[in-house]
């Protein structure tokens, strides 16, 4: 799976300077409300009373704060789900009838129909749910104020505080309940889409068993399992879109079994129901549910330690490098070069054998990219080999280097290939290297290998003239799995915390706006915060003095202009007056203005956590906890500012 | 009753809004079925309703009403274009990340929303069959995204009832991707048991056992874009859907691709009788009629060309005989006067030029033939000019014969042109000489020769063989050099009925003379030279006199032999002197390559 950021809270809040932005989002808040408060006030009352009224209006604030009741809050809440509850039934209507016909798009097709799967899912949720979240939000408190309904609750003991808080507490509460039926609902359509099983197209006579020549089949394929001696050339009956060859394969024992192979991301398991009397060749089988496509593999990466990178390349002279550049536009992958001393290394830290579920075998995952300057030979895949080594500090040199042998390979790109490394070895692929008397002992992965936790891994191309791609992600150890159910509800409280952003958002701006224009506002507000990204890209570009880092067209205006005039991106504006004022608008006004608000608004592109399903991967802790900050610390921020909106208006002139 | 201004304005308002309804009901007005038998078909609504039949362009008459895809047009309410958009990026951002299984999804999709867009079928399918697929490292995932691509366009079929142009890729894509790319001979293989894959996706539209071929290993995938090109063609023949391309390019490629077929077999196979066959087929296909479907063959297809005439490239020949027998009916007219037009344009030569004129044909060398080609035109009779010497009683007959030999030299020019596109004639002559017996054994010396070369045997070597009575007795084999002798001896009698493969450059010609080279580097390794009596010396010896030493690179002319001969004193005084002589001819003629060819003259 592609992961281009390694953040933990920590570096988020400091390194990457959230906590400092949200300090200073705040107190601009605070400085503009109290501003435009007292500016609005002076209109109305003159300056000194202004004064006054915001004073007092602020300092109000505080025992508002502290003298909210939860009786009070759910009562308000209560009132909010009474009132919303036939939304609610529709909107899960909508949903089921939505799921009844999403069969007809999805479809059972494809390498990996988890993922097509995953994605609509978590798509119609993530739609779904922030639909209803701006519906039931937008027009809740203004249509109370319209229908002058809400006199019945302000005339009441009751704070606006709490009203406040008790509409965005009965409005999660409802959300909630729909997104744990609609999250459900969706997990059990998923089970049932993908769960399969297959029959034999027919009886595999012994002549159906093609033998494994020299590593290739009579028909000229690489047999799908390496241990293959036999395949078949009977496939399994075509269920959703896919069908799956059987293989003899010979165990390390000596014994034989029948395996299938993973065709749409998933295998079965196998049992022989009938074999050859003579050739003991299996000739009809039964084959188990689909295994591998729902998973949640615990993956370890590689991290910096110290003043080194998590992964760093040299090149075929041996020096550091940021790696070749092999003509792609996408740069996630770096490659070295094949044949040469160019290599690849990872530095691994916490490998301790607490975090694997079976320590005995460490698996290592690879998803390495493979580049070709020339077709070689083509039934042969690109051959790489990786090295394992303990960290030896220099100055100390009583510390023995402990060392894998290089262990060969062949890459398969696009695919996670797994080497197992056994933890206790004797004469195994590890050494320890100038200790001619631990030749015959028996070592230890994490003892000897990882005595504090730490290894590095480097990986080399054996292939002259090839490339291999890396990136930190390419690499890892293989902890374990997690359950797939548990990471599936982790996904959807990503949505879930989108959901309490746009509850807060709608409520805030429903406090001083009419419904129409908070449905809008708020919907104007979401697709900002999806393009957040987009538009922090564009700005960066364009205000960047690089004239390298420069995007071709400009920054908005100067996009509209091109786009009204069919002017392409690379002709130069005609000099003028009117390029100036374009340019002034793009980089003076529109881009840095742009850009600033993009850090007030969330990400809500960064909500959706459903790659992490999709490719088979737990969801980071630490990327849902920054979600789920994110998301608790703009609606809090939210509820402050509708506080003091629905404080300053005079309900009765609504 | 007092009504303001606005009322009146209101009331006007709705007025025109009624009479508007007239002419929008006429446009509009949708179809119905028309219940009267006598007029069953004829289409009964507005004139847009009746444009749409008469074009067959509603939607169950372009394609299979598909509720998916009705669905999600509903769906997008009008905003289709938009989510379009949006799929077309994301399809380009996933592929950029490499997120193919994403984007081969997003364009599932996409084509909800396009069904009936051609262009989004060719350029997604080649999509997936080309650029995603050679993004894979492993052969084996590639010839699965070539599958992708390929499934992808069938799908396209039920959505284009009425568009040739997806069975046209299907054509073009099987048979390229399988049979050209550099991974052909292990595509080419897997397919040949692909079972699954044919019964599962392509027997929805073609049976397997007309490209189920025993003598090419089973499911061949230049026979299976044949009938790709088949179905397109079926669809245009009896359906009668509009041509999206030049006639010429579309009739072109069912023939191709059985002349591809052919010459696969003669690769990947020791050739034999079923070889012969397929070459003769391609042949037939190509000139007369196809014997595998029984259409039209290429040669006698209707072709209309760009400037709206209608030819045919067989008719090349007659068209051309025709031309003559004008040419004929003129000097009946003028009887005589083209024989003296003709002398009296030699007369005006120069005596250089008529030294060439008289020289006969086969002494002429490369510099006199490319000076022949202006003498020609200098000489050249043209049919105006036999006209205006004609008696003032036959001019008028003279000018209606010069008017029906402008049409027909217009004919005869775009035939000429459409051949020479599609390089008509060499491949008529070359099908057609692969199917000769001797063009086959050829083939079969060839590919013996590969395969002694691939073990390394070079020479004749004795074989021991034990016979059923348990003795053993020597046999002579051949090597590879044996092979190749009696590869060129067989390509000698196979092409010498056709001049027209010798001439100019071609991959014949090229793959000629590297075999050339490839023989004699093969005798050099065994230490033994450049034969006396090479079968193919004739051929050389043509291609330095008529197209000088430097097309030969470094093989041995005749005259090398010669002089060779002379340096080892096995030619007497008088056979010396004669060669001199002729030497000294070609010396005057090509003095620049005979320079070159001391220096590229490689004794062996």
């Amino acid at each position: 799976m592609v992961v281009e950021e390694f953040r933990s809270v920590s570096d988020w809040l400091l390194t990457d300077g959230a906590l400092l932005t949200f300090v200073f989002v705040t107190v601009i808040c605070a400085v503009s409300g109290l501003l435009l408060g007292f500016i609005v006030s002076s209109f109305r009352h003159g300056p000194s009373e202004a004064f006054f009224a915001v004073s007092q209006t602020v300092f109000q604030a505080v025992p508002d704060l502290v003298g909210m009741r939860f009786r009070r809050v759910w009562a308000i809440a209560r009132l909010a789900i009474k009132e919303n509850f036939r939304l609610f039934v529709v909107t899960l209507a909508i949903f089921v009838a939505a799921l009844a016909v999403a069969g007809w798009f999805i479809g059972g097709g494809g390498k990996n129909p988890e993922r097509s799967y995953v994605a609509f899912l978590f798509f119609a949720a993530q739609i779904l749910v922030s639909i209803f979240a701006v519906l039931v939000s937008a027009f809740s408190l203004p249509n109370d104020i319209l229908s002058k309904t809400i006199y019945t609750v302000v005339t009441k003991p009751v704070r606006a505080s709490e009203i406040v808080v008790g509409r965005f507490v009965g409005f999660a509460v409802i959300g909630t309940v729909l997104l744990a039926i609609v999250g459900g609902l969706s997990y059990v359509f998923m089970v049932r889409g993908i769960d399969h099983t297959h029959e034999l197209s027919e009886e595999i006579t012994v002549d159906k068993w093609l033998p494994i020549v020299d590593g290739f089949t009579p028909d000229g394929r690489r047999p799908f399992d390496p241990r293959a001696v036999f395949e078949s050339s009977v496939f399994t009956t075509r269920n959703n879109d896919h069908v799956h060859r059987l293989a003899i394969v010979q165990l390390p024992d000596g014994a034989f079994d029948v395996v299938a192979d993973e065709t749409a991301g998933h295998t079965h398991s196998v049992k022989v129901v009938e074999s050859d009397p003579v050739t003991q060749h299996p000739k009809m089988v039964r084959f188990g549910p689909p295994q591998g496509n729902l998973r949640a593999r615990l993956p370890i990466y590689s991290s910096p330690r110290g003043d080194l990178a998590a992964l760093s390349l040299t090149d075929e002279k041996g020096t550091d490098t940021q790696g070749v550049n092999v003509g792609e536009v996408w740069d996630y992958h770096k490659y070295i070069q094949g044949g040469t001393q160019s290599t690849a290394t990872f530095r691994f830290s916490g490998l301790t054998a607490a975090k694997f579920s079976n320590a005995d075998q460490v698996n290592l995952d690879l998803n390495l990219a493979v580049f070709r300057t020339h077709i070689g030979d083509v039934r042969r895949r690109i051959e790489a080999e990786i090295e394992l080594r303990n960290v030896v500090d220099v100055a100390d040199t009583a510390t023995a280097q402990v060392k894998s042998v290089k262990i060969p390979f062949e890459t398969e790109e696009f695919k996670v290939q797994t080497l197992t490394i056994s933890r206790k070895q004797k004469n195994g692929t590890i050494r320890a290297v100038g200790q001619p008397d631990r030749t015959n002992q028996e070592l230890d992965f994490f003892e000897d290998l990882a005595p504090n936790g730490e290894l590095d891994l480097i990986v080399r191309c054996i292939d002259q003239k090839q490339y291999l791609g890396v990136a930190r992600a390419s690499v890892y150890f293989h902890a374990g799995d997690t359950s797939f159910g548990w990471n599936y509800i982790r996904g959807f409280l990503g949505i879930w915390a989108q959901m309490l952003a746009i509850i807060a958002l709608s409520i805030a701006l429903s406090t001083f706006l009419k419904g129409p224009v908070v449905l809008i506002s708020a919907v104007g507000v979401v697709v900002f915060g999806y393009s957040a990204n987009f538009i922090v890209f564009v700005a960066n570009s364009v205000l960047s003095t690089d004239r390298l880092a420069n995007m071709w067209g400009g920054g908005p205006a100067e996009a509209l202009y091109r786009l009204v005039t069919q002017m392409n991106l690379q002709h130069p504006l005609p000099p003028g007056l009117g390029t100036q004022m374009l340019t002034f608008v793009d980089k003076q006004l529109l881009l840095p203005g742009l850009k600033s608000l993009s850090f007030a608004v969330p990400r809500f592109e960064n909500f959706n956590l459903a790659n992490y399903l999709a490719y088979g991967y737990t969801i980071d802790n630490h990327l849902l906890m920054i979600n789920l900050l994110t998301a608790f610390t703009f609606a809090a921020g939210m509820m402050v500012i509708g506080y003091f909106c629905f404080k300053t208006r005079e309900i009765a002139a609504a | 009753m007092n009504f303001a201004p606005s009322h009146y304005r209101k009331a006007i308002y709705g007025i025109l809004a009624a009479i508007l309804l007239v002419p929008i009901s006429f446009l509009a007005r949708p179809n119905q079925i028309n219940k009267n038998p006598n007029q069953a078909g004829e289409a009964t609504g507005g004139t847009i309703s009746q444009l749409r039949s008469k074009h067959n362009l509603s939607q169950a008459s372009l394609s299979s009403i598909d509720p998916t895809s009705e669905v999600m047009k509903l769906a997008s309410m009008g905003l289709h274009g938009i989510a379009v958009n949006v799929l077309w990026n994301q399809a380009n951002a996933y592929q950029e990340k490499k997120a193919f299984d994403k984007v081969s999804g997003t364009v599932d999709t996409l084509v909800l929303l396009q069904p009936n867009f051609i262009s989004v079928w060719e350029f997604q399918g080649h999509n997936l069959s080309y650029n995603i697929s050679r993004e894979f490292d492993d052969y084996q995932d590639r010839y699965f995204w070539v599958k992708e691509g390929l499934n992808f366009f069938t799908k396209g079929i039920a959505y284009n009832r009425r568009d040739h142009r997806i069975y046209d890729n299907l054509g073009l894509h099987t048979g390229i991707k399988f049979g050209v790319s550099d991974e052909k001979r292990q595509f080419r293989q897997m397919l040949r048991k692909d079972r699954e894959y044919v019964d599962a996706l392509v027997s929805k539209f073609i049976n397997p056992e007309l490209f189920d071929r025993p003598e090419a290993g089973g499911f061949d995938s230049w026979m299976l874009s044949y009938w790709w090109y088949d179905k397109s063609y079926e669809m245009r023949e009896n359906l009668g859907v509009p041509k999206r391309t030049s006639d010429l390019m579309y009739w072109v490629k069912g023939p191709q691709q059985l002349r591809q077929y052919a010459e696969n077999l003669s690769v990947d196979f020791r050739p034999g009788e079923a070889t012969r066959r397929a070459w003769r087929t391609a042949f037939e296909a190509w000139t007369d009629r196809d014997p595998v479907n029984g259409r039209q063959g290429f040669g006698k297809r209707d072709i209309t060309t760009s400037f709206g005439t209608v030819i045919r490239l067989e008719d090349l020949e007659r068209q051309r005989e025709f031309q003559r027998s004008i040419a004929r009916r003129m000097d009946e007219l003028a009887p005589g006067v083209r024989q003296q037009i003709t002398q009296e344009k030699i007369s005006r030569l120069s005596p250089l030029d008529q030294q060439i004129l008289n020289m006969p044909q086969e002494e002429r060398q490369y510099k006199e033939m490319t000076e022949m080609n202006r003498i020609e035109l200098d000489i050249r009779v043209y049919e105006d000019e036999v006209r205006a010497r004609a008696p003032a009683e036959n001019k008028v007959k003279a000018d209606n014969l010069l008017r029906e030999l402008a049409d027909g030299e217009f004919l005869v020019s775009q035939m000429d042109s459409y051949r020479y596109t599609v390089n008509y004639n060499y491949w008529r002559d070359f099908t057609d000489m692969e199917s000769t017996v001797p063009g086959v054994l050829a083939r079969q010396a060839s590919y013996e020769a590969t395969e002694l070369v691939r073990q390394g045997i070079l020479e004749t070597y004795e074989e021991e063989v034990t016979d059923e009575n348990g003795a053993v007795t020597k046999v002579k084999r051949d090597g590879a050099i044996d092979a190749l002798w009696r590869y060129f001896q067989h390509t000698s009698d196979a092409l010498q009925p056709y001049p027209g493969l010798h001439d100019g450059e071609s991959t014949l010609i090229e793959d000629l003379m590297q075999d050339f080279t490839r023989f004699g580097a093969h005798l050099r390794d065994v230490g033994r030279e450049w034969p006396d009596d090479f079968p193919m010396q004739w051929f050389i010896d043509e291609r330095v006199r008529r197209y000088g030493r430097a097309n030969i690179k470094n093989l041995m002319t005749t005259q090398d032999i010669e002089a060779r001969k002379r340096e080892a004193g096995l030619l007497d005084q008088t056979d010396q002197s004669d060669q001199s002589d002729q030497s000294d001819q070609t010396d005057q003629s090509d003095q620049t390559d005979q320079s070159d060819q001391t220096d590229q003259t490689d004794p062996g």
